[in-house]
């Protein structure tokens, strides 16, 4: 058989409130910065922001452990959406949103990606086992993508003792080519 | 000859005896079959056509090639991971080369229970014997047995458990552990390499990147075909593709099919088009030992505990059983993803990486799910409380059982509760705290079918004992769709075996 595995991109039941809250939010774009080398396609700037933040407080750079934002998690989670069809690409913007929106209804004072770093993760940790379905469905779906980003990133692999693929030489895939190809055409334009 | 959506300018138009779309177990076998007898072919796939050379066993790299929906889709609720292929070969491509023929006790179920006629055991096992010949199919030596394995097979002999080798669909395999990557060393016999190869052989035009799109009808034939050929890289279309055939086969798959055979507006005429609907949903659990285990290497599966295969009941009152009990294997990416919670936690369990184990269980799901549109979307109900989720809280019972006799240390269920035990007496308590509500487990649906059942008539199901849809001149079903429930196995050797019924049927029409 073939296992497996993530989920929960699609937010089915939840999805129209999901929605419909993100959307409603999406304006509030002001002040978000990206990184000097970050270039979304498919994120907006806010959202590559809250992405950024999220990655930033989930994977620090610890011993062996390399920083996500330094493997470019960040990135390859606008890769996925980029690729993704148009209906898991707009509730993956909607989950972002929400969640940047969303930690003041758990005691946490200011945006998600406002909050110091060890906040920021205390709060992700919340949301993640939030009662509401629509929180707890974007914290998965965002802690899903970048768990699986960060641990596919071979500088990941030392710290946990994984000697790696047998087929040295990586191939990435067509999509990932096409979106190198939109990132080149973005940064150069 | 293969041909990518990238060799295809503008419109196409082909003429053939019989277009088949997907190539999976259910598709290439029939198109084998059909090519061997001499017939025009012609299969589309939806995803793109990758070999040996391309699987270079990076799991995110893999995903984007040989995962629907890149291995990101789920039901409609979040609750189930939907695992199926999207590649010339289809799921086969990614599997665990896991090869049962049908249980009779099942085959024997759907002939008293549903009236199914002609796929009986008499009528399967030559098939099964050509099947298992093709594909090398055979009981691995222990040297492919990893520890993962080496320790279920113990605890479940310690428990006196029906405890089997798992038949094993490979010809040299290399021990990598990357089935579920696509086999860099064409080992695993999967159906790119077997059934796809020797349809191609003989003539079989396979298109990769083309997506079937519309039935043209005139009257209750179909007369064409319309499919988009897609670009590989930007999933943007780039032409149009239109095949005239005799006869027209959809072997999209559980997922696939149904959501096609709907899209064509077929549910009015078709009541149980959609119904029906199973997947094996898989609860795992993760389990920390004191010595390295490895997962990540070897056959995923090279024995299986049988012993709760079938479903015991008192009465009508549930007793336990109803799914297959294997080791699992996940490589660390995917590992990680469905570990539970975040943070320093989180990173100290893949720092373990290497003494990280488990097992995984197939539910033999006892309640019907559904597939339907909404907004042309598709959206997959999957039941999990009432019966399917006292099998799911019996499942984890008995990997906890079967987990603590493997000498682990500590049990983690995965669910967003992140519950952990560490002695088996602390079980059951465990087990009947999970919350089965939405989106608070992770399970994965890797054998999707029966959303295109057979039967009698359209009263009772979606297509004939011919696997011919009720009503229609020449359109068929060779997929695990037409199965009126899970096979109870690994489905593989099923769809392909009941392919072989579905081609003589269409050849026979042509």
């Amino acid at each position: 058989m073939s296992v497996t595995r993530r989920r929960v991109l699609a937010f089915g039941v939840a999805g129209a409130a999901l929605l419909g809250v993100g959307s409603g939010l999406s304006w509030i774009a002001l002040g978000y910065r990206v990184g000097p080398d970050d270039v979304p396609v498919a994120l907006s700037a806010k959202e590559m922001a809250v992405v950024r933040a999220i990655v930033e407080c989930l994977f620090p750079a610890e011993g062996a452990f390399p920083s996500g934002l330094d493997l470019g998690v960040h990135q390859r989670i606008d890769e996925e959406i980029w690729s993704s069809p148009a209906h898991v690409r707009s509730d993956l913007k909607a989950a972002i949103q929400l969640l940047e929106h969303v930690p003041p209804v758990y005691g946490y004072f200011g945006r998600l990606s406002s909050l110091p770093v060890e906040a920021r993760l205390a709060c992700f940790l919340d949301l993640l086992e939030a009662g509401l379905d629509p929180v707890a469905r974007a914290a998965q779906a965002l802690k899903q993508l970048s768990h699986l980003f960060y641990y596919a990133a071979d500088a990941s692999w030392a710290a946990i003792g994984y000697d790696g693929p047998w087929v040295k030489t990586p191939s990435p895939s067509a999509t990932s080519n096409a979106y190198a190809e939109a990132v080149r055409t973005r940064r150069q334009g | 000859m293969i041909t990518h959506g990238r060799e295809l300018t503008g419109d196409t138009r082909i003429d053939c005896d019989v277009v088949v779309v997907g190539s999976g177990c259910g598709g290439a076998t029939l198109a084998m079959r059909l090519a061997e007898e001499g017939r025009d072919v012609v299969v589309l796939e939806q995803g793109g056509h990758y070999t040996s050379r391309d699987f270079d066993q990076r799991e995110a790299n893999m995903l984007a090639k040989i995962d629907g929906g890149r291995g990101l889709d789920t039901s409609e609720d979040g609750s189930v991971s939907l695992t199926y292929g999207n590649n010339v070969g289809g799921a086969s491509v990614h599997y665990w080369a896991d090869s049962y023929r049908t249980p009779p006790d099942r085959l024997a179920r759907w002939a008293e229970e549903f009236g199914i006629e002609g796929h009986d055991l008499a009528a399967l096992s030559p098939h099964f014997d050509r099947i298992e010949r093709d594909l090398n199919v055979h009981e691995a030596d222990d040297s492919y047995v990893n520890e993962m394995n080496r320790r279920v097979l113990g605890a479940a002999r310690a428990f006196g458990w029906d405890v089997k080798k798992v038949p094993q669909a490979r010809r040299g395999c290399a021990r990598s552990g990357h089935c579920m990557q696509g086999c860099a060393y064409d080992a695993k016999q999967s159906q790119l390499v077997t059934h796809i190869a020797r349809a191609d052989a003989l003539g079989a035009r396979i298109h990769s990147d083309v997506r079937a799109e519309r039935l043209v009808w005139e009257g209750s034939r179909v007369a064409a075909l319309e499919a988009t050929v897609v670009d590989r890289g930007t999933q943007q279309p780039r032409g149009t593709l239109t095949v005239r055939a005799k006869q027209v086969v959809v072997a999209a798959g559980g997922y696939g099919t149904p959501t096609f055979l709907l899209k064509q507006g077929l549910k009015e005429r078709l009541p149980h088009l959609g119904e029906h609907f199973f997947c094996n949903p898989c609860p795992m659990i993760h389990a920390v030992y004191d010595e390295p285990i490895v997962q990540w290497r070897n056959i995923p599966a090279a024995w299986g505990v049988e012993e709760f295969r079938l479903a015991r009941f008192d009465g009508d009152r549930y007793v336990e059983g109803g799914y297959l009990l294997m080791p699992n294997q996940l490589q660390p990416a995917m590992l990680a993803a469905v570990l539970p919670g975040a943070g320093p936690a989180h990173r100290a369990l893949m720092a373990n990486l290497a003494n990280l184990g488990g097992t995984i269980a197939w539910i033999d799901d006892a309640e019907e799910g559904s597939i339907r549109l909404e907004g042309g979307v598709r959206k997959i109900h999957v039941p999990l409380d009432g019966l399917n989720g006292q099998i799911l809280r019996d499942a984890w019972i008995k990997q906890c059982r079967v987990l603590f006799e493997t000498g682990a240390k500590e049990l983690i269920f995965g669910d967003a509760a992140d519950t952990r035990i560490t002695r088996p007496d602390e079980a059951e308590a465990a087990v009947a705290s999970i919350d089965l509500r939405p989106s608070r487990n992770v399970l994965a649906a890797p054998h999707p079918g029966g959303c295109a059942r057979m039967g009698r008539d359209a009263s009772d199901s979606v297509v004939g004992f011919d696997h011919r849809v009720h009503g229609t001149d020449n359109l068929y079903v060779a997929d695990p769709s037409v199965f009126p429930t899970a096979p109870s196995v690994d489905p593989s050797l099923t769809i392909m075996a009941f392919s072989y019924v579905a081609a003589a049927a269409v050849d026979a029409a042509l």
